[in-house]
């Protein structure tokens, strides 16, 4: 048990955010780059669920995790929706292409 | 009577005045409704009522034994702290005087007029100046401050102004008129600074000796005539602010010449005499009336109203006395040489009142002011007699195409004569009288000289022969019209020829000239000099204006030689001119060929006219013109420097502006501009680019945190 | 009714033209004759209660306090924080300027007639300008006086520069100039006025009774004195007035010769004297010798000027030069002399420039020597012109002989040689009105003015009643001279009493 301590769920929280928030910046394509977003929320997620473990005697911690996964997939199914709609307008996904709100 | 004096006295000066309002405000609708008749008729009978009243005022001062001053109070007219000045009229033997001789040859004038003016377009406008000049004169007559007559004093300067330019479309006129105006104007320059000077040397004699209470209910005026007549003594010896008193100008002296200076250019004397001659330009009624009669004797009059003043600075008295006997012998000559019949008759009125002021001049002002009465009466009769010839000769004015009037103008030839004679001194005439006493006074007064008496000797035998001249050449001998060239200026361009169209001039011009002839003759025997027997009348009627200055009468054998002298010279005089110009007329031109060049400088008036007009008029307009182009350019050339030079300075500071402060406000501006185009291209509109920069952001925040 | 027109007499006077300048900014832009007949509607009104205030106006009051001397006070509180008050009342000095400009602005209305062009603008600046005169004669805090002071400066600029003639805009910009440079001393004097009173304020007999707290004096009273010289004008700061008056309409010339120039005595009398009467004193010989530098210079620079407006505008300076020359006396009779003159030289001046006016709307040029001879076809005008003119020359016997011969006497008194020599300006005076008179009226008729239409009765009405007060106050001077001898008494005395 001495092994596992809140530092392990750390790590692994970062890792999961390091890599989404790679991906995000890296990935060419909007669906790729929600699938980052998604890392980082899971990260966000898990970070909740480890503090509750390790802090309170509650479960607020446990909750949000779960809220959260309840918001990514309202967010993811949006997303897509939304992805959907700008595929048909343009014909393509490729987030460098969509830089209409340029300065 | 006396009362009715002190009360309605002031209607002598009234009637004219209200002539005057009526023909100058109304005149040109009267003459245009009912034509000339009631313009005449008013102005004429005003005159005579303020003549009645002045025969009245007359009688009451003749009559009262012990005359003491009868003053007519009307109003208060100025009344600043020590000026007061009053409008009163104060009667005495002197001003009773003068206003019989102005309202009386003024009526006879204003008569005279009628027939002269008959058809002048300006008719109204003639009486109406008429009348004023009349109510001016009585003003300055009748005044009992200096403040009140020195309105009178400029207001027959004014009249004179008026008259003398009274046929406006000729420019010359016109000049004539500016010309007397403002000539006078330089004596009466003179004129106030006399008044000053005379207030407050008084003024501070009076507060010296406390009696500044005296002033304080404020009815006293310090510059009316009885009061200073009671008061002059306290300028004795009172020098001139500070000026010591041995340089001889004291100040009474310097009242007098100051006073003196006005009384040249009110009565043309050296070196004022200039306008008179000029002023002949105006109707012959104002030649005869106001420059002759009356207006040009106002200096003789204030010098004798004042003559307690005069009296006490025989240095005054003494240049008085020789600038009169100059004025009459300088006049004289240049009267010799004039062919204008009223020119010649102008420069006899000069030299006549040159003789009025040495009489003033050797303190013998009875004298003065006889010669002034007697005067008055021929030269009226003499300038209304030349005014006859002229109407008859449709405005003929030179003697040398006259000649030969005797015929048909037998008035006229008579009065004019009756005049010469009085004027050259013939015994048994008025001139005799005055001018010999004048002439003794002269010599025996206490103030005179033989020099003078000499002076005004000679300037009688002038006398006697340019009258003879002027007589011979306008009644005798053949007309000589034809022989007027064509050329020869003349103005009114008359074809007539020959002398069948000269005729007497009518009733209402002869009946004054007779009246004025009889003065003439009979006003002499009123002052007979007690040497002949007489008594004198006038001057003791006058005695109690003059006071001491009546001397005792002593019976000098030397008056009779002198009598007989002046007789002499006056025949002498007059069979010169009858030699010159009747018996051998090519004599004359002989003795001008003989003596050309003073004869061209007497007969151009000593160039007077010119070097004044070089010196003043020319003088004045360069002057004036400098003055000008000084105020325009260099006044006005500085502020518009410094308007210049402003707008340079706020152009300069208007590029600094420019430049700096709004370049200030524009850098500001351009840098954030800059920037923001330089920071544009960060929005990249990628959301990834955005994330890395908050990423890194985050990164070096935190490295921040961690190293420091 | 009457109680309250008895109360506030003075600000009725004041703001009368104002309000009425209001009503005629609501009238129809093109009803040009309501608006002109309105307008003198509206300037008569200030005439009758300056009639009223002639009438009740204590004669015998001698003093310069609240209690005493002052009359028809109004005095209320207008900026607490500041002690500024409004503060108004009138006494010798004043009345008679007051009576004068309200008798000048009917007049003026008159004169106006002929303007077409901006009427209801013209006419509602004209009243406005009415109101910061009669303000400047009626204030008696500094604020206020300076606040009138500047109010009647605008409608000025604007009434030259745009009914002006052909250089209009160049003669308003000089005039307000000259006289903005003058009003900004006069402020710094009143700031210093102000700051160093004790407890501040701006009450003008307060001022005059502290005055002795006040230091730099000569340098205040020169201050002062540049503002006031400028509006005189006293050489060399004359020169703004013959090119306003040229380029001024004749209505607004009248106005400005026959009010304005009076502002400057006003004020020198107002402020100077009673504020700051020994450095006034010492100063005396000083203003004395502009006064005749004015006298003479005014005359001989008329003498050489071909434009009529321009010969009478240079006139003014020598006529003002004698108001200098009386002040500067400090003798009863000639201060007297020089607010009579001050009257009078409103009156003549106003008939002279109402003449031009008369002419110059016949034959459109002011040319002297363009005329000639024209007496005998316009006789009712030559008649006017020349009673004009031998009142400027000061006839014995018109109104501005008595105020030159006062101001003499009064001067005589300590300058013989300057007052000798500013005597011999009645000579040049002479010359240059005979001289006029004669080019204008005199000689040959000039062909091209055979059929010049005589004066109508607009133009006979505007110019009678002056002409009636020329020869009126000239045979009974007492209706003007009563109204300020007892004040005149007792600002001479000030100086009597001073013991310098």
């Amino acid at each position: 048990m001495d092994i596992i301590n809140i530092n392990s769920y750390m790590i692994i929280s970062l890792m999961l955010f390091l890599f989404g928030l790679f991906t995000t910046i890296t990935r060419r394509n909007i669906i790729g780059i929600i699938l980052g977003i998604e890392l980082i929320l899971n990260s966000a997620a898990l970070n909740f669920a480890a503090f509750s473990k390790f802090s309170a005697s509650n479960l607020e911690g446990q909750l949000f995790s779960i809220f959260i996964i309840v918001i990514a997939a309202a967010e993811a199914a949006i997303a897509l929706a939304l992805m959907l709609s700008i595929f048909m307008r343009h014909g393509d996904i490729n987030a460098d292409k969509l830089d209409r709100l340029r300065g | 009577m006396r009362t009715f004096i002190e009360h309605y006295g002031f209607l002598i000066v009234l009637f004219p005045v209200l002539g005057a309002f009526i023909n100058g405000i109304f005149g040109r609708q009267i003459q245009n409704k009912y034509g000339e008749k009631p313009i005449g008729y008013v102005a004429s009978l005003t005159v005579f009522f303020s003549f009645i009243i002045s025969v009245i005022a007359f009688s009451v001062i003749a009559r009262d034994p012990q005359p003491s001053a009868l003053i007519c109070h009307v109003y208060n007219w100025l009344n600043v702290n020590f000026v007061r000045a009053d409008v009163s009229f104060l009667f005495d033997p002197l001003s009773a005087v003068m206003i019989l001789i102005v309202t009386g040859v003024g009526f006879l004038i204003h008569i005279y007029s009628i027939g002269y003016m008959k058809g002048d377009p300006g008719y109204y406008r003639f009486f109406a100046y008429l009348n004023l000049f009349i109510f001016s004169m009585l003003i300055l007559v009748l005044a009992e401050n200096m403040l009140l007559m020195f309105i009178g004093w400029e207001g027959v300067g004014l009249c004179s102004y008026l008259l003398i330019g009274f046929w406006y479309s000729k420019k010359e006129n016109a000049i004539a008129g500016n010309k007397a105006f403002i000539v006078n104007r330089v004596g009466d320059f003179g004129f106030l600074l006399g008044i000053l000077t005379l207030f407050w040397s008084l003024y501070n004699q009076i507060a010296a000796n406390d009696r500044l209470a005296e002033f304080s209910n404020g009815t006293l005026s310090l510059l009316s005539f009885p009061f200073l007549a009671e008061n002059i003594h306290l300028l004795k010896g009172v020098n001139l602010f500070g000026i010591p008193e041995y340089t001889g100008i004291s100040v009474i002296t310097a009242i007098c010449l100051f006073l003196f200076l006005g009384a040249t250019g009110k009565s043309a004397q050296i070196p004022l005499h200039v306008w008179l001659p000029d002023a002949m330009a105006g109707p012959t009624p104002v030649s005869a009336l106001i420059h002759a009669a009356t207006m040009v004797t106002a200096g003789i009059y204030m010098i004798g109203r004042l003559h307690f003043l005069f009296s006490m600075s025989s240095v005054a008295l003494g240049i008085i006395a020789a600038v009169g006997a100059l004025t009459a012998l300088f006049a004289a000559t240049i009267g010799c040489a004039q062919n204008d019949i009223k020119r010649v008759l102008a420069y006899s009125t000069i030299s006549q009142l040159g003789y009025m002021f040495l009489g003033m001049g050797v303190a013998a002002y009875s004298a003065g002011i006889f010669h002034l009465m007697t005067h008055a009466f021929f030269k009226a009769c003499l300038f209304l007699g030349a005014g006859s010839v002229l109407i008859a000769l449709h405005h003929e004015n030179d003697i040398r195409w006259m000649g030969g009037l005797k015929r048909y103008m037998p008035r006229t030839f008579l009065t004019f004569l009756i005049a010469t004679l009085t004027i050259s001194g013939i015994p048994p005439f008025s001139g005799f009288f005055s001018k010999d006493e004048i002439l003794w006074k002269a010599w025996s007064s206490d103030h005179g000289h033989p020099i003078l008496w000499f002076m005004g000797f000679v300037a009688a035998g002038m006398t006697a022969f340019y009258m003879t001249r002027l007589l011979l050449m306008t009644f005798f001998g053949e007309n000589r019209r034809d022989q007027r060239p064509r050329d020869a200026g003349g103005g009114h361009g008359d074809q007539h020829s020959g002398s069948h169209d000269i005729r007497e001039s009518p009733a209402s011009m002869t009946v004054p000239l007779v009246i004025l002839a009889f003065f003439a003759i009979i006003a002499g025997f009123i002052g007979i000099p007690e040497a002949l027997g007489g008594s004198n009348r006038f001057s003791h009627f006058l005695g109690p204006v003059f006071g001491s200055h009546v001397e005792v009468q002593h019976h000098d054998p030397l008056e009779y030689i002198l009598m007989a002298a002046s007789v002499f010279i006056a025949l002498f005089g007059i069979v010169s001119g009858v030699l010159f110009y009747s018996i051998k007329p090519g004599l004359p031109a002989k003795i001008v060929s003989r003596i050309k060049i003073t004869y061209d400088v007497v007969y151009n008036k000593y160039y007077v006219d010119e070097i004044y007009d070089f010196v003043f008029v020319s003088g004045t307009k360069v002057i004036i013109i400098i003055l000008a182009a000084f105020d325009q350019y260099v006044i006005d050339g500085i502020v518009n420097l410094t308007g210049f030079l402003l707008r340079c300075k706020s152009r300069i500071s208007g590029s600094f502006d420019l430049r700096f402060v709004d370049g200030a406000v524009n850098f500001i501006a351009d840098t954030t501009l800059s920037t923001g185009a330089g920071m544009r291209k960060i929005q990249t509109g990628k959301i990834q680019a955005y994330i890395m920069f908050l990423f890194f952001g985050m990164v070096v925040f935190v490295l921040y945190k961690i190293i420091f | 009714m009457s109680e309250f027109i008895q109360n506030h007499i003075l600000t009725l006077i004041t703001f009368i033209p104002l309000i009425g300048g209001f009503f005629i900014l609501f009238l129809p832009k093109d009803k040009h004759d309501v608006i002109r007949w309105s307008s003198l509607v509206i300037t008569v009104v200030p005439f009758l209660l300056a009639l009223i205030l002639f009438a009740g106006f204590d004669r015998s009051v001698y003093g310069f306090t609240h209690s005493n001397g002052i009359q028809f006070i109004e005095e209320y509180t207008w900026i607490r924080a500041y002690n500024i008050h409004y503060f108004m009342g009138i006494d010798g000095i004043s009345m008679p300027m007051i009576f004068l400009t309200a008798l000048i602005c009917p007049l003026c209305v008159l004169a106006s007639w002929g303007i077409n062009r901006g009427v209801k603008g013209y006419f509602f600046l004209f009243l406005l300008l009415e109101t910061g005169m009669m303000g400047v004669f009626t204030a008696l805090d500094f604020f206020l006086f300076f606040v009138f002071w500047e109010v009647m400066l605008l409608p000025m600029y604007f009434l030259i520069g745009i009914w002006g003639g052909p250089r209009k805009e160049y003669a308003a910009i000089k005039f307000f100039l000259y006289t903005l440079v003058g009003s900004v001393m006069m402020l710094l004097v009143m700031i210093y006025f102000y700051l160093t009173s004790d407890p501040h304020t701006f009450d003008m007999t307060k001022l005059a009774e502290i005055n002795s707290v006040f230091d730099y004096r000569t340098i205040l009273w020169f201050a002062l004195f540049i503002n006031f010289a400028i509006k005189i004008p006293v050489f060399p700061f004359h020169t703004w007035l013959p090119d306003a008056h040229v380029e001024a309409p004749t209505a607004i010339s009248v106005i400005l010769a026959g009010v304005l120039l009076k502002m400057g005595a006003y004020g020198i009398l107002r402020i100077n004297y009673a504020v700051l009467p020994d450095v006034s004193y010492n100063m005396s010989m000083f203003m004395a010798i502009f006064g005749m530098i004015n006298i003479i210079y005014g005359a001989l620079t008329a003498m050489a000027q071909k434009d009529l407006k321009k010969l009478v505008a240079y006139s003014s300076i020598s006529h003002m030069g004698f108001v200098l020359l009386g002040i500067a006396s400090f003798t009863n009779e000639g201060i007297n002399g020089a607010i009579l003159q001050m009257f009078n030289h409103g009156v003549i001046t106003a008939m002279l420039f109402l003449l031009v006016g008369v002419i110059y709307d016949r034959a459109h040029h002011r040319e002297i020597d363009g005329f000639g001879g024209i007496a005998s076809v316009v006789p009712n005008y030559a008649f006017v012109s020349f009673l004009a003119f031998f009142g400027a020359l000061g006839l014995p016997g018109l109104n501005s002989f008595i105020s030159e011969v006062l101001v003499f006497i009064g001067a005589f008194k300590k300058y013989r040689v300057i007052t000798a020599i500013s005597a011999s300006g009645i000579i040049i005076t002479a010359s240059y009105c005979l001289w006029t008179l004669q080019r204008i009226f005199l000689g040959k008729l000039n062909e091209k003015y055979k059929l010049l239409p005589d004066m109508n009765i607009r133009e006979t009405i505007s110019l009678l009643p002056l002409a009636l007060l020329v020869v009126i106050l000239g045979v009974y001077p007492h209706p003007v001279l009563n109204l300020m001898k007892s004040t005149v008494k007792y600002v001479n005395n000030i100086f009597l009493n001073m013991n310098l």
